[in-house]
């Protein structure tokens, strides 16, 4: 179910946070243009990122999603708005009237969102869920909440195990999730969804049990097996990430990057 | 409330992302998705727990789904408020029971805070997509505003009326967690009524530019006579921007939710917490000598009138490895709680006598305070590991007691070294099996180096290679100075023991070494304990003087040579007696139903897990697959049942494709009980649970009854008809769920594990009912771990390894292939070994008395 690929890789090596504040600058960069050309510069970032941290398989998985993701937003941009900016028809297809603008607008946003999944993806890729977590703590959040985050990753593909497995034993006895209109399949998930939460909930009380046996919650200070060291490689990436939003920005400032 | 944030995130995303179809009003994209109930349902349990849950739950959706951006910071925020609202609206709307009588007052409460909710999630979402997206409003808005609305007026009562009272009983809602949580204050009414106005005005927003979108021309024509309406739908510029006009439409609202957040949230604080004073306690507490000991303990659970423990004095001296012995229900678990102090401070009730460790008096320490000394590891091995990464998790404990690093380096590695996990890396722990999972456990115990170690039965939901790999990590954990308590069913656990207990109704009965113990198999079957076949042979041969002064023999060798000496050879003849009767046994089954052929299953990656399988089962047959985990019993068993179509050959049922028809359909014909009753398990009366699959099949509720009837009948379930199935023990659960499935009156079941987990007694009750159903002309197929039942009750047994069928035969011919066996890693009962040491297989005690 991860998306992470175990390998002693350069992205992989990097501090968590150092990755998460480039995500978050990969976001911004994909942002601040619209014109679909400029906007291949954050996309081609995410890619080569990507494929960097070895996450090509990954890509071939969220292929779908990014597909659907693209022609959905070039189709509302194109479709279904009228830009009070038109100038002149760009495409006439069948009778239907695409202004330059529309178009471009269309295909600018299925890039940028486009850009956005696959840097999305290529975090994913290249960290590990507890060190995205430690990071958080060393950021400043409080510990309970970065281990309650880890928790919830680590019960996850339990409880979707346990799904699956509820949906199987209930269909084996007779239930069809198939038939009906939307009310009556709805009401049908509901010999899903309580065996789901009771036996996922009955691991609660003993979880919290055996948090305790294990000393969670005591006053002394806790250290850490984990280090998260933060070096050369780390300034480089972000130095990067900065230059490449700050060009981005000087860039529309100066008027390039729209439509 | 930690804990329950962390189940709610999971749980959200492990039932919002699969449990979903399709609508086809924007074909590909119209989802619906009937999990956002349960996400409804945590806010009215769990309270401020589920607003993170919820918001975490979006996140690590996405996490999984490998569609992190900047929508996921709308999507956590957007559920965050979804599960904040409900619970402080409905208070603040002056809503009581959540789960008691609907009158009008409840429904327009629940509706309006569906409603509050659903609008707050969808125009935070929808508003936060198309800022940075561009996708207009009104089209996320629009869906995810009506899923989150209609989805738990739906189903959303329902699953409150069954689920509030079970977590009820288990002490698991916000105001049993936190009795003395704080209260809505003087300013929390305006937000609600804010939130309430706002969320009105956004959700019919929402809904109508949703519309409006998809009207036909004539349609618009006359909406263009309300021209506020058209500019829902169109483009608007602000300054070189453009945003939809129901963005900003909503704007203002979303300000109006935050503000109403903000004001729902004013609270009377309750009691401070009481979480430092314990911990305080340990400092200058007085010593008692450094003694384990429990003196004169009685404790009632809260929930119950039966004194779990009754009068119970019991100590451990240094370096004793005690193992304690009994039923379900004696008392077991109790005791071992009593010395971490989980009783009385972690389980309420009444508590009186004392409890010492190590001298320190733990009427005023609960478990995490004595961490320091006592390491704990628990029969559910799921609930036990907190961490994605295996080296993290063996160090959780010593990091809780902060142990300084270096020695945490050291700690680690030694600690899953000493438990055979060395060199896994920072492997997942998903990864790993059930015995490599609990050996994961032990070791995070080990790293902590406690004084006393407690295990309470580490392999009862284990197959034999891990309950071996369990035993044998014993082994090393036991130190000169370190006392261990070991919890066990099993009496391959008690045989290395210094001590054994026995314990039956909350008293303990009987304390002695093991020889003193096992000498006497009617005392063991007493207490639900399965005695060792030899002892129980040699005792039923009238042979006791071999017991003094040195015990019954307890080795199979010995057990051979001590029946060699007293003359009591098996006869050949009465043997192939017992071989002509199993061979007109096989020759009295009816019609082939099953046929396979050449069957393949591949998951996806890895391999097949099923390799060319070929058999056929014939109608009254009682078959019993074996084989160790990922040998591929249940992937086969799934076949039979159409939940899994072969990659490659056929499953033929009565000639045609099992997947020829729907699963609704084949389930008419065929049952199938999984492992766990549980994952069945919802009505809230056993009647009810019993009365769903006939139900389903469409069936006249006269017929249902009788059916009903005769099923529990046959169950020994007469008189359960009104019971709370959650209030059983697990054995009348697996059999509520044995009945539940005989209700529909299949020709064939099938039953995968059903002894797992349960006692001795329990495991004979139910393979007693399977005999009797076989008696009547089922076919039975069980999947199984244990041996034992295989040898005493199945006819024939499948040996799979690796996906491939490596024996299939008469049971007493398969257990007599010592290579295929070995091959399978499936170890026959002693009494088996016992009969092979003079060429002959036995697959019982009584069958070897038969032959003497």
């Amino acid at each position: 179910m991860y998306f992470y690929i175990e390998r002693d890789g350069v992205l992989q090596r990097l501090h968590p946070n150092t990755k998460t504040f480039a995500l978050l600058g990969l976001f911004g960069a994909a942002l601040m243009v619209q014109h679909p050309l400029w906007a291949l510069i954050p996309l081609l970032v995410a890619l080569i990122a990507l494929f960097t941290g070895g996450g090509a398989r990954n890509a071939l998985k969220i292929a779908p999603v990014a597909a659907i993701f693209f022609a959905a937003s070039l189709y509302i941009w194109t479709f279904m708005y009228v830009d009070p900016r038109a100038t002149y028809t760009w495409l006439n297809l069948g009778g239907y009237y695409f202004p330059r603008e529309t178009v471009l607008s269309g295909l600018g946003m299925g890039v940028r969102i486009t850009a956005m999944l696959l840097a999305g993806l290529s975090f994913l890729t290249v960290t590990r869920v507890e060190d995205f977590t430690a990071g958080l703590h060393r950021m400043g959040l409080p510990f309970g909440m970065c281990f309650g985050l880890s928790l919830s990753f680590r019960l996850l593909p339990l409880f979707v195990g346990t799904a699956v497995t509820i949906s199987e034993a209930q269909r084996s006895r007779g239930l069809d999730l198939e038939s009906g209109g939307p009310i009556a399949r709805a009401t049908k998930y509901v010999p899903l969804l309580i065996p789901v939460f009771i036996s996922s909930m009955r691991g609660a009380d003993a979880l919290s049990l055996a948090l305790e046996s294990k000393g969670f919650g005591r006053t002394n200070p806790r250290t850490y097996l984990k280090k998260l060291p933060f070096g050369l490689s780390d300034v480089i990436a972000l130095t990067l990430v900065f230059l490449l939003l700050a060009g981005l920005m000087r860039l529309r400032m100066m008027g390039y990057g729209g439509i | 409330m930690l804990v329950l944030a962390s189940y709610t995130a999971a749980l959200y995303a492990a039932v919002v992302i699969p449990f979903k179809f399709g609508l086809p009003l924007v074909p590909g994209a119209t989802e619906v998705r009937p999990g956002i109930a349960v996400l409804l349902l945590c806010s009215f349990l769990f309270g401020p727990a589920a607003a993170w849950g919820g918001a975490f739950g979006n996140l690590i959706g996405d996490f999984f789904g490998g569609t992190l951006g900047p929508g996921s910071f709308f999507g956590f925020f957007g559920n965050f408020l979804y599960a904040y609202v409900p619970y402080k609206m409905w208070e603040v709307a002056g809503g009581k029971d959540i789960a008691g009588r609907r009158g009008f007052g409840w429904w327009w409460r629940y509706i309006l805070v569906c409603w509050a909710s659903s609008a707050i999630c969808a125009s935070v979402i929808a508003w936060g997509i198309e800022l940075v997206l561009g996708i207009p409003t009104m089209i996320l808005g629009g869906l995810i505003f009506a899923n989150n609305l209609f989805l738990p007026i739906l189903i959303g009562p329902a699953l409150i009326r069954l689920v509030t009272p079970r977590l009820e009983e288990w002490g698991l809602t916000y105001r049993q967690v936190e009795p003395d949580h704080p209260r809505p204050a003087v300013l929390a009414p305006i937000g609600g009524a804010l939130i309430g106005a706002a969320g009105l005005a956004a959700g019919a927003i929402m809904v109508v530019g949703f519309v409006v979108m998809f009207l036909p021309d004539w349609a618009r024509h006359f909406m263009g006579q309300f021209p506020w309406i058209e500019l829902l739908g169109r483009q608007i510029s602000v300054g070189k921007l453009k945003y939809s006009g129901a963005m900003l439409a909503i704007s203002p609202l979303i300000v109006v939710f935050i503000i109403g957040s903000f004001l729902l949230g004013h609270e009377k604080s309750g009691k401070q917490a009481e979480s430092d004073s314990r911990a305080a306690a340990i400092q200058g507490l007085p010593l008692h000598g450094g003694k384990i000991a429990l003196v004169d303990v009685t404790f009632s659970y809260a929930t119950s009138d039966n004194p779990a423990l009754k009068n119970v004095s019991f100590s451990v001296g240094p370096g004793e490895y005690v193992v304690i012995m009994g039923r379900t229900g004696a008392g077991k678990t109790s005791l071992t709680r009593c010395f971490t102090g989980a009783i009385p401070h972690f389980f309420s009730g009444r508590f009186s006598g004392k409890a010492y460790l190590f001298g320190r008096d733990l009427s005023q320490t609960g478990p995490a305070e004595n961490a320091d000394l006592v390491g704990a590891v628990f029969q559910d091995f799921e609930s036990q590991l907190f961490s994605t990464n295996m080296e993290l998790e063996a160090a959780f404990g010593a990091e809780n007691l902060g142990m300084p690093r270096d020695k945490l380096l050291k700690a680690v590695e030694s600690s899953l070294k000493a438990v055979g996990l060395a060199g896994f890396g920072n492997r997942n722990p998903t990864t790993l099996s059930g015995g490599e999972k609990q050996r994961l456990a032990i070791a995070s115990i080990l790293a902590m180096n406690p004084p006393l170690m407690i295990l309470d039965e580490p392999s009862t939901d284990l197959d034999p290679v891990g309950k071996r790999e369990i035993f044998d990590a014993l082994a090393t954990i036991k130190r000169e100075d370190r006392p261990v308590i070991l919890v066990e069913h099993e009496i391959e656990a008690a045989r290395r023991a210094d001590r054994i207990v026995l314990m039956r109704d909350g008293e303990i009965i009987r304390e002695g070494a093991p020889l003193e113990i096992f000498r006497d198999p009617q005392l063991l079957l007493d207490h639900g304990i399965r005695p060792l076949d030899g002892v129980k042979l040699l005792c039923a041969l009238g042979d006791s003087e071999s017991y003094d002064p040195y015990g019954p023999p307890l080795s199979v060798e010995e057990q051979v040579d001590r029946l060699k000496q007293i003359g009591k050879i098996p006869s050949s003849e009465k043997h192939e007696a017992l071989e002509e009767a199993d061979e007109s046994r096989a020759a009295s089954y009816g019609d082939v139903i099953y046929d396979l052929r050449n069957l393949h299953h591949s998951y996806g990656s890895g391999g097949d897990a099923l390799n060319g399988v070929s058999l056929t089962i014939r109608k009254g047959e009682f078959i019993a697959v074996l084989g160790q985990n990922g040998s591929g019993k249940t992937t086969l068993a799934k076949h039979l049942n159409g939940l899994l179509a072969p990659t490659k050959g056929e499953a033929l049922f009565k000639g045609k494709p099992v997947t020829a028809r729907p699963l609704s359909t084949v389930a008419r014909e065929v049952g199938f009980v999984f492992q766990d009753p549980d994952h069945q398990i919802f009505s809230s009366t056993v009647g009810d649970e019993v009365a769903f699959a006939p139900r389903n099949f469409g069936l006249p509720e006269d017929e249902i009854a009788l059916r009903i009837k005769k099923a529990m009948e046959f169950t020994s379930l007469e008189g359960y008809e009104d019971k709370d199935p959650f209030h059983l023990t697990k054995g009348e659960r697996q059999r509520v769920a044995v009945a539940g499935m005989l209700a529909g009156e299949p020709e064939v079941l099938i039953l995968d594990e059903p002894t797992t987990g349960l006692d001795r007694d329990e495991q004979v009750r139910i393979m007693e009912l399977l005999k009797r159903l076989n008696s009547e002309g089922h076919t039975i197929i069980i999947i199984t771990h244990t041996v034992w039942v295989a040898a005493e009750y199945a006819h024939r047994t499948v040996l799979l390894a690796s996906g491939k069928v490596i024996a299939d035969g008469p049971t007493r011919k398969v257990f007599g292939m010592d290579d295929k066996l070995k091959t399978a890693r499936v170890q026959p009962p002693d009494i088996t070994a016992i009969g092979k040491a003079f060429g002959k297989v036995f697959l019982s005690v009584e069958e070897y008395l038969g032959c003497v």
